[in-house]
């Protein structure tokens, strides 16, 4: 078994010194690893990602991490990475990262993820060029997803993001704002990519408990969703992939990859 | 059925001593609240408010005392049998948290003779009306208790905290238009500059001079706005405020001693919780002043940090980038004449905007020319702020502030849950 420890949008201000570090401490013994699903700090401060860095450094399981919408509002999601990587913490956009526990490998791969809906009311790659460059961007964070999980080498694969990939952990949140919060194409990432375990933060009102269209469980670690420090989850190891594995990914991209949208 | 309701009414009595001897806390809630108060008894329902914390040692000392604890399902109150009669702990009436300030403002009372707090009469009716929903809605149950209880509430106050509920508002229409209420102060706090924060005062303190008429002077939030109104006379400007420290003043020196305590405890009470906070026009701020402890002291602490971050906004500033709209001090005020569904939209984007509480999930209801914030905030100083970003875009306006701050536990819970996937 795998235990995984997980929690999103923390929204760490510099005035949130001393909050976090606890709660980290306490996982000694209890977790083999601490995910963290995005929206670590409150407006993308590089000031306030010390403050993470400070809280998590010398963590006693090793913590792997996601960006979130309010990490980038500040234009310095680049410099919070490097903070973040100073102070111990992988930090995962298009990435993978695998962990041994007692000799099992557990594989992380992670990316923001994007809005643009679910289907069947999603946004469309169609109209203005803004509109193009929503979908365009969620579609290909998506893909990244998919080819980051599928390099992974390991036993059992865990999708981190901030945005939902489903839109039954939305449920709490008001239906009109679901194609800001998430999108279907992450969950065809992770279905394709062979997860056997989804986490996401970002809808604070919503549910914790879903599953893709391919069966893989999918659980919004949002703080305010799980209501307690962070949640905790077991993880057979080896076999919930094999489930949801349904072919190696093919080669090509299954959607046309637009040109970066940002830097 | 005869004896049930004495046999509710010693049960009521027996966790009532036993809570007051062991020093918790507490306060008679619901129908049972309503019946201390003079509205009809109930048949089946024996309810106490407690703070969460509270609970488990309530627990504890009602088991000892012979009584049989049961855990509901519900995750906001828990139960004791006494025999057979069931006793609700509630700890989160309608989602709220009991807080001390709640329990301080009840007013001890005589009931079936014992004494012990009773629950406000304003607070009771916030959480009666804010309970009505789609399938529980029956105005029958709750017009004889309005018309028992009318002349001990501050219903200003119940307008302003329930202005979300289209049920709450329903009961107080019907209400209204049976006259058995007062009605809307036909005033609001409009958008009017300069007098409008003034005239809302005289309004909102003739109101509490009539209340102090008929009765001893409950109203607990009135009392925190009324003195507001004598804070905003001291710095402010408005003659009519300082008709509502004069208001005030008379209620408190025609109240019996007793009431006078009481509405003095109220308006400590109200104030703590920063609630009911009305907005100086003058300065787009909270006036200062002892009631504005809440507001005051986050627009010194907010506004540093606003301008700490230059780069942040520089660099907008350069990129062209629209939310530069979100600044403070970039921000105007918003247009206040536009209907209420587009001034709760804008205010919710600068919310989310506003670097001091860049919070993308809060809600927000305009009715009536006061606005309601609603929501979780991970901070205090974000949840103060919430009250200045409002201030600053639509000054002169009642704002009152439901967000709360999401629960830190300080250490990991060792009992916490495992949930394994499989």
């Amino acid at each position: 078994m795998m235990r995984i420890a997980a929690v999103g949008d923390i929204h760490l201000g510099t005035d949130s010194g001393g909050t976090f570090a606890p709660v980290v401490r306490g996982l000694a013994g209890r977790a083999d690893v601490l995910l963290l699903a995005g929206d670590l700090t409150q407006h993308g401060l590089p000031a306030e990602a010390e403050v993470v860095a400070a809280e998590v450094a010398g963590a006693p399981v090793p913590v792997i991490a996601v960006l979130g919408n309010h990490d980038y509002h500040s234009n310095a999601e680049r410099e919070i990475t490097a903070i973040l990587v100073a102070a111990g913490v992988t930090v995962l956009e298009g990435t993978g990262t695998v962990v041994d526990i007692d000799g099992a490998r557990l594989g992380i791969a992670g990316v923001k993820g994007f809005g643009g809906g679910f289907a069947g009311a999603s946004g469309t790659d169609f109209g203005e060029p803004l509109m193009k460059a929503f979908v365009r961007h969620t579609k290909e964070v998506a893909t990244r997803l998919r080819y980051a999980l599928a390099a992974l080498d390991c036993d059992t694969r865990v999708a981190l993001t901030h945005y939902a990939p489903i839109p039954d952990t939305l449920i709490g949140e008001r239906a009109e704002i679901y194609p800001f919060l998430g999108s279907y194409h992450l969950a065809e990432a992770v279905d394709a990519g062979g997860a056997a375990l989804a986490l996401h933060g970002h809808a604070h009102a919503g549910s914790e408990r879903g599953s893709t269209a391919g069966g893989v469980p999918v659980r919004n670690v949002a703080r305010p969703v799980i209501g307690k420090p962070c949640a905790l989850y077991a993880v057979d190891s080896g076999a919930a992939g094999e489930r949801t594995r349904m072919a190696t990914p093919s080669s090509a991209p299954s959607v046309d990859l637009a040109a970066p949208t940002a830097p | 059925m005869e004896d049930a309701p004495r046999g509710l009414r010693e049960s009521l009595k027996r966790v009532a001593v036993t809570l007051k001897e062991a020093d918790i806390p507490f306060a008679l809630g619901g129908s049972y609240a309503c019946w201390a108060r003079g509205g009809p008894e109930p048949v089946h329902d024996v309810d106490f408010m407690l703070r969460e914390e509270d609970v488990p040692r309530a627990v504890e000392v009602l088991a000892a005392a012979g009584l049989r604890p049961v855990d509901p399902p519900e995750d906001w109150l828990t139960k004791v049998f006494d025999g057979e009669v069931l006793v609700d702990l509630i700890h989160h009436p309608v989602g709220r948290a009991v807080t001390p300030q709640m329990l301080q403002r009840s007013s001890e009372m005589s009931v079936d003779s014992v004494r012990m707090p009773v629950m406000d009469a304003t607070d009771w009716f916030e959480m009666t009306l804010l309970a009505l929903e789609e399938r529980y809605c029956d105005l029958a149950r709750v017009l004889p208790m309005i018309r028992a209880m009318r002349e001990q509430v501050d219903w200003d106050q119940v307008r302003r905290s329930t202005a979300a509920s289209p049920f709450a508002e329903a009961a107080l229409l019907v209400a209204e238009r049976l006259n058995l209420i007062p009605p809307v102060d036909a005033a609001p706090v409009a958008a009017r500059p300069g007098e409008i924060a003034a005239s809302g005062g005289a309004v909102v303190s003739s109101g509490a001079a009539q209340r102090g008429g008929t009765k001893g002077g409950k109203g607990g939030g009135k009392a925190a706005a009324d003195k507001h109104g004598g804070k905003a006379e001291g710095s402010n400007t408005g003659g009519a405020n300082t008709g509502g420290a004069n208001a005030e003043g008379a209620n408190a020196e025609g109240a019996n001693a007793e009431g006078a305590n009481v509405e003095g405890s109220n308006a400590e009470g109200r104030a703590q919780e920063g609630i009911g906070l009305r907005i100086g026009k003058e300065t787009g701020s909270p006036v200062p002043g002892e009631k504005w402890d809440v507001a005051g002291p986050s627009v010194l602490a907010g506004q540093p940090d606003v301008a700490g971050q230059p780069d942040v906004a520089g660099q907008s500033v350069l990129a062209g980038q629209p939310d530069v709209a979100g600044q403070p001090g970039l921000a105007g005020e918003l247009d206040l004449a536009e209907a209420d569904e587009y001034l709760a939209g804008e205010l919710r984007e600068r919310l989310a905007e506003d670097p001091r509480v860049a919070e993308l999930g809060l809600e927000v209801v305009v009715a009536g020319g006061c606005i309601l914030v609603e929501g979780e905030v991970a901070t205090d100083v974000r949840r103060r702020a919430v009250v200045d970003v409002v201030a600053e875009a639509a000054p002169g306006r009642l704002v009152r502030n439901e967000v709360t701050i999401i629960g830190r536990v300080p250490v990991a819970d060792e009992t916490a849950k495992v949930e394994t996937i499989s």
